[in-house]
């Protein structure tokens, strides 16, 4: 990870997900190997889509990626995405969805493919190997 | 009028008979009386008539021999010759006569002989009277003696001999008279015997005409009536003689002939009732020989009872039969049609219609165009409807039909079923089925929502472990961290593989296209950091897909990533590059798969047990004892093989078949 080490690939990236342990791991993750210089984390589904909402206007204050948890009471992953792709285009152009989950059930994959605006599905926990696959993959982009 | 031919014939014949009896008996007796007149002729009459005129000659000799005796002296020759006729002529001639008078029985005839007799006689005693006065010459010149002779001659002689002449003359007329007379009676009979036989004769013919016309009349015609009705009867057309029977043979042979029509017809009739399925119409045969009545009513008894079972049959099938003459309109139902649409045979006359007005509102119009596509096209058809029953009960029924052949013009048939209760099994079915598949689903909801909630604290600990790693520099707490984490790693792929099973067991095999390259790719990235123990292993894929290859994607995505990832666990330190080669090589029916790898390998006495359930080979083995099982189980619901070869410190290599499900519908 000495790629990572000097400059953060990312200016913000926000994680989603209902349990604390799993945010505290993403976010450890990133900040020690330097992924991104702002990491925003979220409990569910409606804070994290009143916080984008609120960044409507200003495209440089958006999250560059999202990691979104699939399980989740009250709104899932899913019913997440529904909700996001009626934000605003420029919103939905900035943003690049990961799904982080641990469910391995092949209608979660599936759903998670077919969904345009999910870029790749990873399992937990986000340790240092994926975030490297996630640079490569991103840089691919 | 009952007489028998042969008494008529026999009847006919004794006529004749008598009739040729009366003319012979007539005959022979007239000829009998011609013999008998013929005979009076010859041996009375006549002879009677001949002697009477030698009476008369020897009356006229007597009177000139007489005479002579007295005028001629001399004449000796006369006197001798008086003499002759006294003493043997007239005797004579007496006897010959009286003779014949026994052939007359007419008392006149001999009354006046015999009265001729006497005068006779008193005459010869008048000439003896002559004869012994002028005996000798001398007597001549004896004037008295030859004056009282000469008195004697012209006194007595001459009248008596002239008296006699004339009661001759009387006699022999009278004879004549009887001869004429029965000349006459000859001829008459002849005539009359003439005329009568004519008559018998025409009278004869007339009755050999009649008899020969009334024999035919009697015989001929109504033999030829007969005959035509016997030549009808084997055409199978059964008529009666109308002739009119009489008592006799011909009456009793027309009676026997129309009993045998009669009994044809009736036995023609019954089997056309049974052609129309009237099986309890009263028949007897016409004896225990009858062959064709015993056939009819062994006939009748078969049909009755094929009958009987196809209703049977229809009934426990509930399934009604049906034939439709379209131009007509008119449909046949079968006993069970009736019992399904419950109506009385009675009380329903079967016509399109008819049958509309049972089948449910909401599927008339659907019913209609089926029938009607139906009558376009002429190719069979089916169809399922519900329809009403007259007691208002709603019902399913099934239709189908072989359709019409237009050509032949032969009436629709088909069959109708009851299908109420499959339908509602079928329902029920579905129901339940759907029921299941619900559960099915909420069940692989809950595994994976299991599998997820045992996982995610899983994934949580492993976070923090990796975490306190890169913390800490404590040789003792990095070995205790590893060990946490092995634990961890252990556990998670022992749900993982918990969860396959239970999906493997219960969900049905999909199918889909296979493309093995990218499905190997997914897998190995994924296993790339399966365990940071572990040295990476480097694989190698050689992939012939020259056709698709269908399966289970899933399945064969878990028994790939179980062989691979063994291969990657159980590697061996001793080689410098730990490899697992993939060989895929498919076929239209088929696609063998080769997994090998250059780890530990498995010794021979366990190379059986590897596939067992919770098997592991050593202590050591990370897994749960699952992962083979699994691929085993997975690859039996694919209906494939799985085979394995092993050397210890070699290697391992799994063959693996399948079947291509591509051409499997």
């Amino acid at each position: 990870m000495d790629e990572l080490n000097h400059t953060p690939c990312y200016k913000k990236v926000m994680i989603i997900d209902d349990n604390e342990i799993d945010r505290y791991i993403a976010s450890r993750n990133i900040k020690k190997y330097d992924f991104a210089e702002e990491v925003i984390l979220k409990e569910s589904a409606n804070v994290a889509l009143d916080y984008l909402k609120s960044l409507a206007g200003t495209s440089e204050d958006l999250p560059q990626l999202i990691f979104l948890d699939i399980r989740m009471p009250e709104k899932d992953g899913f019913d997440f995405l529904k909700e996001y792709e009626m934000l605003p285009e420029l919103i939905k152009k900035s943003c690049i969805i990961l799904m982080l989950s641990t469910s391995l059930s092949p209608d979660d994959h599936e759903r998670a493919k077919h969904n345009k605006y999910v870029s790749k599905f990873l399992n937990k926990p986000l340790d240092k190997e994926k975030l490297i696959q996630i640079k490569e993959f991103t840089d691919y982009r | 009028m009952n007489f028998s031919i042969k008494k008529k014939i026999r009847l006919s014949f004794l006529a004749l008979v008598f009739l040729f009896i009366i003319n012979g008996v007539y005959t022979v007796i007239t000829l009998n009386n011609y013999k008998t007149l013929s005979n009076h002729f010859s041996e009375v009459i006549d002879p009677s008539l001949r002697s009477l005129d030698d009476f008369k000659k020897l009356l006229l000799q007597s009177q000139m021999f007489s005479t002579n005796w007295v005028f001629l002296r001399y004449s000796q020759a006369d006197k001798d010759s008086l003499k002759q006729i006294h003493t043997f002529n007239y005797p004579a001639l007496k006897t010959r006569l009286t003779e014949l008078n026994t052939g007359w029985d007419h008392q006149n005839i001999s009354d006046s002989l015999k009265s001729m007799f006497a005068s006779f006689e008193e005459l010869i005693v008048v000439e003896k009277k002559i004869m012994n006065a002028l005996q000798k010459f001398d007597d001549y010149d004896n004037p008295g003696n030859k004056l009282d002779a000469e008195f004697l001659i012209e006194n007595q002689v001459l009248p008596r001999t002239a008296a006699l002449m004339n009661s001759l003359s009387n006699v022999k007329s009278y004879i004549k008279d009887v001869r004429s007379r029965e000349e006459k009676e000859l001829k008459d009979s002849s005539l009359f015997l003439t005329r009568f036989i004519s008559f018998l004769v025409v009278i004869i013919i007339c009755i050999g005409i009649f008899l020969s016309v009334y024999l035919t009349k009697i015989i001929t015609k109504p033999i030829n009536e007969i005959r035509k009705i016997v030549i009808d009867l084997s055409k199978g057309i059964t008529k009666k003689v109308s002739y009119r029977a009489n008592g006799d043979e011909i009456g009793e042979m027309i009676k026997a002939v129309n009993r045998l029509s009669d009994k044809t017809y009736a036995s023609a009739m019954y089997a056309n009732e049974i052609g129309k399925r009237n099986f309890d119409i009263d028949f007897k045969p016409l004896s225990k020989e009858d062959v064709l009545g015993q056939a009819l009513l062994s006939m009748r008894n078969n049909l009755k009872s094929g009958d009987e079972k196809l209703k049977e049959a229809q009934h426990i099938a509930k399934l009604g039969s049906w034939e439709w003459n379209i131009s007509a309109n008119k449909v046949i139902w079968s006993d069970e049609l009736f019992r399904i649409f419950d109506v009385l045979p009675t009380e329903f006359e079967a016509t399109y219609e008819g049958y509309m007005d049972f089948v449910h509102p909401d599927d008339r119009a659907y019913v209609m165009e089926k029938i009607s596509q139906q009558l376009i096209d002429s190719k069979p058809f089916a169809y399922e409807c519900r329809i009403i029953t007259k007691k208002g009960i709603e019902k399913i029924i099934y239709e189908q039909s072989k359709g019409i052949n237009e050509e032949k013009m032969t009436p629709m048939f088909g069959i109708t079923q009851d299908i109420t209760e499959r339908k509602l099994a079928e329902q029920k079915l579905k129901q339940q089925n759907k029921e299941l598949l619900k559960i099915n689903a909420e069940l692989d909801n809950f595994v994976y929502s299991v599998s997820h909630d045992l996982r995610a604290p899983l994934s949580s600990m492993l976070g923090v472990v990796q975490i306190s790693e890169e913390e800490t520099k404590d040789e003792l707490i990095l070995q205790h961290l590893g060990m946490l984490k092995r634990s961890i790693n252990k556990l998670d792929s022992f749900i993982q593989d918990i969860l396959n099973y239970s999906r493997n067991s219960r969900l049905e095999v999909a199918k889909e296209e296979i493309n093995f390259k990218e499905m190997l790719n997914d897998i190995t990235n994924n296993l790339k950091y399966m365990s940071s123990n572990n040295r990476r292993v480097e694989l190698k894929t050689n992939i012939n897909n020259s056709t698709s290859f269908c399966s289970d994607k899933g399945r064969i995505e878990i028994v790939l990533n179980n062989l691979i990832s063994n291969a990657i666990r159980y590697q061996n330190p001793d080689t410098k590059i730990p490899l697992v080669n993939v060989t895929v090589d498919t076929s239209d029916t088929e696609t063998n798969i080769i997994v090998k790898d250059n780890g530990i390998g498995i010794n021979k006495e366990n190379q059986e047990k590897i596939f067992d359930m919770f098997y592991r080979v050593s202590e050591k083995s990370a897994g749960s004892g699952l992962g083979l099982y699994i691929v085993k189980e997975t690859i039996d619901k694919l209906k494939g093989s799985i085979r394995v070869e092993s050397e210890l410190g070699k290697g391992t290599t799994f063959t693996i078949h399948l079947p291509n499900l591509m051409s499997v519908n």
